[in-house]
């Protein structure tokens, strides 16, 4: 709602300018201006300067409400100083550039291809390499940054590397279908409320999604992979996470998705695949996670007992080394709702009455990951035959009254678990594999004599048995 | 010498192959991989080297129950050799370190091929479902589980030369794999909740090097794994062990000791025997 009063803000203020509005046209045969700067400065509001392609190496800043589109993928190269376009007017339109060359943040200044420092602006359909930042937006509300690719400087460690979109006390703002790669943090929220994130795809950076301190931040259908944190959601409340894909985010304090002192949260329908750990929650409560994926994570999820009163409800968790560790006492964590909970594909029950819940309730915490949420070292001990063992016999002996249960455990899948990809040429493979070893093992004798021929060249040619 | 050693391991090696329970081991170590790759989802919805280390984390606990225990009777039944062939063989003009080393060379062809080729078929499948990305860290993993089975074939040689009766020495190893394989992790994970802190980790972090099953699955899983499976524990491993090159080069020198010294004691006690 609020946005669509901007645009109706912006096109108004589009409409009144549009009295004397003009084209200017920068670059090639005919052109207005040879590069952009001067063309800002004879513009006034409302006018569209059209850049054709071509390299131009110049800072920019955008003082007046105009349009600056690239024609034919221009290459904005700035100096190096700063950042190499700065919009402070409102209302302003950046499209079809390839920008390279920002500041390297020296100067201790947010250096970006893009600074937006006002409102109602539009970000799209750029291309920025080896950058420091990507878009910075400060103090700005109501911009769209949409469809830019924004490639950081992957080559230094993430200390030394901007964010691909910073949003700085910048409420508001829309961020969409941008794909960014080899920054610091992707798309970091800070101070940034009702923001929204759709549809971009982050990776190889450090967060694929920060957000600190911004509240009713909408986080959806984005991917968030192969960096050392999916999402980091921090100090903020109300956030709702939808549809995001989260994947292998792994190394040693790779986490698919964090939630720190985060409150009243909704996290539904996100497919959280191949992380070392798929969930971390820390001193965040009231959240409620519906009809997430947690699949081929080492540990789905980690539970800190500052994490209270969080329900779980409708998700699956398939084919995870560990589904849950719990860091300290389970604190009122809700494993149902209304009679639903989760599937789990460890679940050893059965459902005799077919109502699709489980007849026996299921514990969460297998013996071996209680272990490792006593002592993390015991991890080392990881796919012993002995921590199988350790499993049966707590199955056996009953668990304690006080653990984590699954009250009613979902015994089927909600959705199907893959498309039915399965290649039939491996299957044949193996059948042919095994078929030729068949084969071989009937003839003993003939084997060995191969093996050792093969092995021992220099020893005797016949069979040391019939001498 | 090395004649009679060659001769000796041929041998071996033969009637290793013609008994029909190292067959069937073989096609059920193929049965086996084939199963972990498709339950690894490794036939066709993920990636090679995921498919490949998924695979491997589902074959480590197999692996490891099933390894040591053919190695144990293969090595015992082959050492301590039906009454009445052993004056025989002793009768011969080798040396009975030769016949121990020998036999054991043999046993190790014959098992290790027997795991090579069914863990083999079991790297063809997931190669052939989700390509052939992470094959080296897949034969990492097969070379692991041969050098398990050279190590328990060697304290089977020990364990035979220690005993004068085959029943006696199959007992022995019996109680032998209970103790490697389930025993001492038992014990080591009962005593996990409270050996914490740096001394109580560092203590666990040693008890691996006294088990080689322990090693193999630590080095397995570090080599082979999904990456940094063995998080903040792995971390901590390396590091307890001076880095990742000396934790490579440390735990290589531990497996050698692990298979070599076994074999030292064998030899020891055979030449000092009355048969």
């Amino acid at each position: 709602m609020k946005r669509r009063t901007a645009l109706i803000v912006v096109v108004l203020a589009l409409a009144a300018a549009r009295a004397d509005a003009r084209t200017w046209l920068v670059g090639g045969d005919g052109a207005d201006f040879p590069l952009i700067a001067p063309a800002i400065a004879a513009a006034s509001a409302g006018d569209i300067i059209r850049v054709r392609g071509g390299v131009y190496r110049e800072d920019l800043v955008l003082d007046k409400s105009i349009t600056l589109a690239g024609e034919g993928h221009p290459t904005l190269f700035g100096t190096g100083l700063g950042s190499v376009i700065t919009i402070t007017a409102p209302g302003c339109e950046v499209s079809g550039f390839t920008i390279e060359g920002s500041g390297l943040g020296e100067t201790n200044e947010m250096d970006a291809a893009v600074q937006v420092r006002s409102n109602g602006n539009r970000i799209v359909d750029n291309t920025m390499r080896r950058v420091f930042y990507g878009v910075v937006l400060a103090d700005a509300m109501r911009n769209e940054i949409a469809d830019n690719e924004i490639q950081g400087l992957r080559d230094l460690a993430f200390g030394r590397r901007g964010d691909g979109i910073y949003l700085y006390r910048a409420p508001e703002n829309f961020v969409a279908r941008n794909r960014i790669s080899g920054e610091r943090d992707g798309i970091y929220f800070q101070y940034a409320p009702r923001g929204r994130a759709v549809d971009n795809v982050v990776s190889d950076s450090r967060y694929g999604l920060h957000d600190m301190f911004s509240d009713d931040a909408v986080i959806a259908r984005n991917t968030f992979s192969d960096s050392v944190v999916g999402a980091n959601i921090m100090n903020s409340r109300r956030v709702r996470l939808e549809g995001n894909t989260i994947s292998r985010n792994r190394g040693v304090p790779g986490i698919g998705l964090t939630l720190k002192d985060c409150d009243e949260s909704t996290i539904r329908n996100n497919q959280i695949s191949g992380n070392a750990r798929g969930l971390l929650l820390d001193g965040s409560s009231v959240n409620r996670f519906i009809g997430n994926t947690f699949r081929a994570n080492d540990t789905a999820a980690t539970l800190f007992s500052s994490a209270e009163q969080n329900v779980f409800s409708g998700n699956q968790f398939v084919d995870n080394w560990s589904d849950l560790v719990l860091s300290g006492r389970d604190s009122g964590t809700h494993w149902s709702a209304d009679g639903r909970g989760n599937y789990w594909s460890r679940y050893r029950g059965f459902d005799f009455d077919g109502d699709g819940i489980g007849d026996a309730p299921h514990p969460l915490v297998g013996a071996f990951e209680r272990l490792e949420g006593a002592n993390p070292v015991a991890r080392i001990f990881l796919q012993s035959p002995a921590a199988a063992g350790l499993e049966l016999a707590a199955r056996l002996s009953g668990h304690p009254a006080d653990d984590a249960m699954d009250d009613h455990p979902l015994v089927r899948h909600s959705q199907p678990a893959a498309p039915g990809s399965s290649r039939p040429s491996a299957g044949i493979a193996g059948v042919a594999a095994l078929f030729i070893i068949g084969r071989a093992l009937r003839h003993p004798k003939r084997l060995a004599e191969k093996i050792t021929a093969s092995l021992f060249p220099g020893s005797p040619r016949n069979d040391p048995c019939s001498r | 010498m090395m004649t009679h050693l060659w001769t000796i391991a041929q041998l071996e090696l033969t009637a290793a192959v013609r008994l029909r329970w190292i067959r069937l081991l073989t096609v059920a170590f193929a049965l086996l991989a084939a199963a972990a790759a498709y339950s690894a989802g490794a036939a066709n919805e993920v990636s090679g080297a995921e498919g490949f280390a998924r695979t491997t984390m589902a074959l480590v606990p197999v692996v490891l129950v099933l390894v040591p225990l053919a190695a144990l009777i293969l090595g015992v039944s082959g050492q301590a050799s039906e009454p009445g062939s052993e004056p025989f063989l002793f009768g011969q003009p080798v040396s009975r370190a030769t016949v121990l080393v020998g036999r054991w060379l043999g046993e190790s062809v014959a098992l290790g091929s027997a795991i090579v080729t069914g863990l083999g078929i079991g790297g063809a499948i997931v190669a052939f479902g989700s390509g052939a990305d992470g094959v080296p860290r897949f034969v990492c993993f097969v070379l692991a589980s041969v050098v398990l089975a050279t190590i328990f074939l060697s304290i089977a040689a020990a364990i035979a030369s220690a005993t004068d009766k085959r029943v006696v020495a199959l007992g022995v190893a019996t109680f032998a794999w209970f103790f490697f394989v389930l025993l001492y992790d038992g014990a080591a994970l009962s005593l996990a909740g409270w050996l914490t802190g740096s001394l109580g980790g560092r203590i666990l972090f040693g008890s691996v090097f006294g088990n080689p099953a322990d090693l193999i699955r630590v080095v397995a899983l570090s080599v082979a794994g999904a990456p940094n499976v063995l998080g903040a524990a792995g971390d901590a491993w390396v590091r307890f062990l001076g880095g990742a090159t000396s934790a490579a080069v440390v735990s290589m020198v531990a497996l050698a000791v692990w298979m070599i010294a076994p074999l030292l004691v064998g030899v020891r006690l055979i030449s000092t025997r009355d048969l």
